[in-house]
């Protein structure tokens, strides 16, 4: 060790941002009295947070065209980095404005609540912008730690508990693979740099025992992502979950695991594709069809959407299977920003979709279920219309986002001669359409068997789905700004 | 020779019209009165139809100077939508020759169809609220066949789906009619996976979803005859299935007449299910160099035509015969692309648009009179009370039948015509089209007869409000039936005396006849008494039919039941359709739904992961009794399951 490396701290500014936010959020416990589970500091939580979120998008929109290396190598930042953090960023804004109800509602402080939300978000930060799999590791355990805690927070729900024990449990399992994993590397290329990794791969001296590493440090990842087979966790801790955390796992968790999967497999695992994307086309296909055939049977639709989130990530897989090893790094390529443009999409369809329940659950009656649901479409009509869309966006139907997201993945996959890989994904968000229509219907065209109660007005709510009601249409009908930004981003991929 | 493009800015009115109208009603529709409401979406339609006859005076103008400038065509682009990795798509319409003739049917039967409702569901409590999607559904169907790629295409084919689905659901509150629309969608889907993959095997193959850069490069890339473009033509074709019923996937259509009366005739009859017969012609130069994938959309034209002809011949529901006679024509027109003659098929397209739209809107009116109920056994006698919608469905009635001068005779005999004489026609394609005739004109006498001729068999309290429609109705069926009269007389063969304008005028833009491809070799010149036998054989056959209806529903009415008593399995097989509906039960939705209910979702899920965990025993039973506190908790068999998860990764990488 000679002397402690050079730190460009201002290029850290949003991670110091979202950690000063952090640590300010558990002093609201302090600052307000009753342990900060007044309306008072429930709205004061939402408020610090949303504000220093929007400060630390701020500090990443100015650095957008910034490429440097800082901390020793051990961060990156460049415009890949970047589009992942504003889009972490947002994500999480949105799931505060989901929160502010519900967060009233558990008995946790807000103070734990918000601090959480935001440690994580700092995790997920520091995951997209690690150039080292050791910083990697650190991010994912701050953000996973804290999702933990999340899943099972206001002790009252039961099987809040329960999810929250199992995430743990499985995700401390899949934790030890992926530091094993690391560990192994380290013992056979000699690094834990990404880009260090790629020179260091020799299968013909470190031979299985790399493939072995390499095999351990991306079932970590997958985990995250709830690929299946590892994605058994998913169902209880998506339905255990305060609705808009559950929101916040399907979104953010899982685009900061699929940012620091691209960078893997791009910097460090390329020499290796053509091990893993025959691995990555078994995934995607296993967990597109699993996940769309058990989300046909799910009554609930929380649990519902996050097997439909199992096989969004199926999709994706689609793409990670299509990627160019000799495009990378070189020209743009299409699978690579087809993810991007796609986590995009999804993030706002989801956010939409779960904001629609919160909203609707907000009349003292529980709206969970299929039978819940029933002839609210025309009870409350706006949220009728917004919840018609987010489903036709999941389903992949023109003109929203989620059709152009789904052509992308697809289109990237036949550009790569996968045709049996595209005409299985596109058959599968033919069968998805079963189940996503089957929530209009519910909301349209059966009756309600009693009384539906009127709905107090929620500003943040409103404004979430809005929100993302904007964006569906925005990315479905002029979509080339994203385009460009997403090709753009994975450019710098090396 | 390049198509010449010539930018005409004001055709996105013709899109934008109708959408605005979508868009004002559902903001204000709740406060406008009724009756303005009604006017507003028929004049936004009005208005894209004007537009549209503006646009196709100045094509007219274009096309008259000389012969390079032939295949010039109108176009006006809005925005490039997507630029990404060599894909670029703009929103862009084009109005050529062949989207001329979609404008103005799609245009002008829409538009007496919104005046049509304003009358019909006047009494209805969401008459907003269906002048709404009526509306967004003129706007998807104007995209589709304005769209000058086919990535907008598919927008505007998934729209007007969304829009049918809307619609056919409309009556809310019956689980049956939310069922029709639910089936409706899904069905759709499994085609539109067909067409969503062949443009990307188009674009994948080509480097462009546009459609005249599709037409100019396709000959010079595709192989003609390989495994590629006929693997594309029949994605396509799939998709055309899906969304224009037929065999397999027409077994939405008949279930969607759930939905009011004026949607059978707009959606189901006159455009949208019109789309995939539109779609094929307008990738014809793909077509033409897949023979074998022509050759599947003829037969299954032609199966379609008769199969769906036979099940007519026995249906008691008005809707229903009109339903799966509207699934029999559209066979034909399938089965005229595919033996080639794509002008003939756009020719019955047309046609059928109007005395299909005519007979269910006098199909609407009748149901109107009879106070709601659409069974046939208990009309009769409608004559005397309603003449105007009589005569109307008569007219229309004598074009479906194929009955000179009337507009069907004319371009269902091009198609019988060409199905016997092209170099891709068969004489088998010809005698299932011809004998489907007979059938047609059968079953569509029948229900004139059984409907409008004999004593009322309606009980007192419907008899009593007999009555014939109000204006708003009748002045629409007056206008289709004026145009189920003329509107063949654009088409008539020369061998009649005619100059077969409707085929000249369609003809720069099909492969076949501007020498861009030619894989019909050889072909042959008959005699022209040979074309007089064919005319004068589907005239016979058609006369036949109506004869056959008139001795068994006039002259000797009880003979339809002697016959269904001596042959009982027969008729109980043709009226329950096939039992096709059972079968797909049987044979597809339910292995699928066990198949992901226990294998997947149950076996996969919770049984096999238990039996693994009953199977390693003693050592996880300790765990196991920590799980069980967790309500149903699983945990050791997720960590299980994880476990196999990273042996076979690990495998798939190591070995």
């Amino acid at each position: 060790m000679t002397g402690f490396p050079s730190i460009s701290w201002n290029l850290l500014l949003p991670q110091i941002v979202l950690l000063s936010t952090a640590l300010f959020l558990l002093l609201l416990a302090v600052i307000y009295r009753g342990g900060g589970r007044s309306r008072g500091a429930t709205v004061a939580g939402a408020v610090f947070s949303l504000l220093g979120l929007g400060v630390a998008a701020f500090m990443a929109l100015a650095q957008y065209d910034t490429v440097a290396d800082t901390f020793g190598a051990m961060l990156r930042l460049d415009p890949f980095s970047t589009f992942f953090t504003l889009l972490i960023i947002g994500g999480a804004a949105l799931c505060v404005l989901l929160s502010v109800r519900e967060a009233g509602g558990l008995k946790a402080m807000a103070g734990e609540y918000y601090a959480l939300l935001i440690f994580s978000v700092l995790g997920m930060v520091v995951m997209v912008t690690a150039a080292d799999l050791l910083v990697i590791f650190i991010g994912l355990e701050t953000m996973s730690l804290a999702v933990y805690i999340l899943v099972g927070i206001g002790g009252e729900r039961e099987n809040g508990a329960e999810g929250s024990l199992k995430y743990f449990l499985i995700g401390a399992f899949a934790s030890a693979f992926l530091i094993y994993g690391i560990a192994l590397l380290l013992g056979t290329t000699g690094t834990t740099r990404l880009d260090g990794i790629a020179s260091g791969l020799n299968l013909a001296e470190g031979g299985s025992l790399q493939l072995v590493a390499v095999a351990l440090v991306l079932i970590g990842f997958l985990f995250k992502i709830a690929a299946v087979p590892f994605h058994m966790w998913a169902p209880d801790a998506y339905e255990g979950a305060p609705t808009p955390i559950t929101a916040f796992m399907a979104v953010a968790v899982k685009a900061s695991a699929f940012a620091v999967l691209l960078r893997v497999l791009n910097v460090s695992l390329l020499p290796l594709a053509d091990y893993w994307l025959p691995v990555m086309w078994t995934l995607a296909v296993l967990t597109m069809t699993v996940g769309n055939l058990a989300a046909i049977f799910q009554g609930n639709i929380k649990r519902m959407l996050a097997y439909s989130s199992i096989a969004h990530a199926g999709y994706l897989l689609v793409a990670l299977a299509s990627i160019d090893p000799a495009a990378a790094g070189v020209g743009n390529d299409p699978a690579m920003a087809s993810v991007l443009f796609y986590l995009t999409v999804y993030t706002l369809m989801n956010v939409g979709a779960f904001g629609v329940l919160i909203y609707l659950g907000g009349g003292g009656r529980q709206m969970e279920t299929l039978e819940q649901i029933k002839g609210t479409g025309f009870r409350y009509p706006l949220l009728g219309v917004a919840m018609t869309v987010f489903m036709f966006s999941l389903a992949g139907i023109p003109p929203t986002g989620g059709f152009l997201g789904k052509f992308y993945v697809f289109s990237a996959a036949v550009n790569r001669g996968l045709i049996s890989l595209a005409i299985i994904g596109v058959l599968n968000s033919a069968a998805s359409a079963y189940y996503y229509i089957r929530v209009t219907v519910q909301m349209y065209m059966r009756q309600s068997d009693e009384q539906l109660p009127g709905l107090p007005f929620s500003l943040p709510l409103a404004a979430a789905v809005l929100l993302a009601l904007y964006g569906v249409f925005q990315l479905g009908i002029a979509p080339s700004d994203l385009l460009t930004a997403a090709d753009r981003a994975v450019l710098f991929l090396r | 020779m390049e198509p010449l493009a010539v930018q005409y800015d004001i055709l996105r009115w013709i899109v934008l019209s109708p959408l605005l109208g979508a868009v004002v009603i559902s903001l204000l529709g709740r406060t406008l009165p009724r009756k303005l409401t009604g006017t507003i979406a028929s004049a936004a339609v009005g208005v894209s139809f004007f537009i549209g006859l503006a646009a196709f005076i100045k094509l007219k103008g274009l096309a008259g100077h000389g012969h390079g400038e032939q295949a010039a065509f109108l176009s006006d682009t809005l925005y490039r939508w997507l630029a990404v990795g060599g894909l670029s798509v703009d929103v862009a319409f084009a109005f050529d020759r062949l989207s001329a003739v979609m404008v103005l049917v799609v245009a002008g039967v829409s538009a007496l169809i919104h005046i049509y409702s304003m009358g019909y569901m006047a009494h209805d409590k969401s008459y907003w609220r269906y002048f709404a999607y009526l509306n967004l559904f003129v706007f998807f169907m104007l995209v589709l066949v304005l769209a000058d790629n086919a990535v907008v295409m598919f927008v505007g084919w998934e729209g007007v789906g969304l829009c049918s689905y809307l619609l056919i659901g409309f009556w809310f509150e019956d689980p049956e009619k939310a069922y029709a629309g639910k089936k409706a969608f899904i069905v759709n889907r499994i085609g539109d996976f067909g067409f969503l993959l062949g443009i990307i095997l188009i674009f994948w193959t080509l480097g462009t979803v546009n459609f005249n850069e599709i037409a100019g490069q396709a000959p010079a890339v595709l192989v003609a005859g390989g495994s590629l473009a006929t693997l594309i033509c029949l994605l396509l074709f799939l998709g055309a299935t899906g969304k224009s019923a037929q065999i397999p996937l027409y077994v939405w259509l008949p279930d969607a007449m759930a939905g009011p009366t004026p949607v059978s005739a707009l959606i189901h009859a006159a455009t949208m299910v019109t789309a995939g017969v539109y779609m094929i012609v307008r990738l014809n130069v793909l077509y033409l160099l897949a023979p074998a994938a022509m050759c599947v959309v003829a037969v299954v034209g032609a199966a379609t035509a008769i199969y769906a002809a036979s099940i007519g011949l026995v249906q008691n529901d008005i809707k229903k015969v009109l339903a799966y006679s509207t699934v029999s024509q559209l066979g034909y027109m399938f089965l005229a692309v595919g033996v080639g003659a794509f002008s003939a098929g756009i020719f019955h397209l047309m046609t059928h648009a109007f005395f299909k739209a005519l007979l269910f809107l006098g199909s609407g009116s009748v149901i109107h009179a009879m106070s709601g109920k659409q069974d046939i056994r208990e009309m009769g006698g409608l004559k005397k009370k309603m003449p105007v919608t009589y005569w109307t469905f008569l007219f229309a009635t004598l074009a479906i039948a194929g009955i000179p001068p009337f507009a069907g005779f004319f371009s269902k005999d091009e198609i019988l015509w060409k199905a016997f004489s092209s170099p891709q026609g068969h004489w088998g394609l010809w005698l299932i089209g011809f004998a489907a005739a007979g059938m047609t004109a059968f079953y569509m006498f029948r229900l004139v007869f059984l409907t409008f001729h004999g004593q009322c068999r309606a009980d007192e309290k419907t008899k009593s409000h007999l009555h014939e429609s109000p204006y708003l109705m009748t002045v629409p069926l007056m206008v289709l039936g004026v145009l189920s009269v003329i509107g063949g007389f654009v088409g008539i063969p020369e061998i009649l005396g005619g100059g077969n304008g409707f085929h000249h005028w369609l003809a720069p833009l099909l492969g076949n006849e501007n020498g861009a491809v030619q894989v019909s070799a050889g072909v042959q010149h008959w005699p022209h008494a040979v074309e007089y036998t064919m005319i004068a054989l589907s005239v016979a056959v058609a006369v036949a039919g109506i004869f056959g209806a008139w001795v068994f529903y006039i002259k000797q009415p009880e003979k339809p039941k002697q016959l269904a008593e001596r042959w009982p399995l027969l008729h109980q097989l043709v009226y329950n359709k096939y039992y096709i509906d059972e079968i797909y039960n049987v044979f597809i939705v339910q292995p699928i739904k066990l198949t992901s209910t226990f294998l997947l979702w149950k076996i996969f899920d919770a049984g096999v992961i238990d039996g693994v965990v009953n199977l390693t025993g003693s050592s996880v039973r300790g765990l196991g009794r920590v799980a069980a506190r967790l309500q149903n908790g699983y945990a050791q068999a997720y960590a299980v399951t994880f476990l196999i998860g990273v042996l076979l990764l690990i495998g798939s990488f190591v070995w």
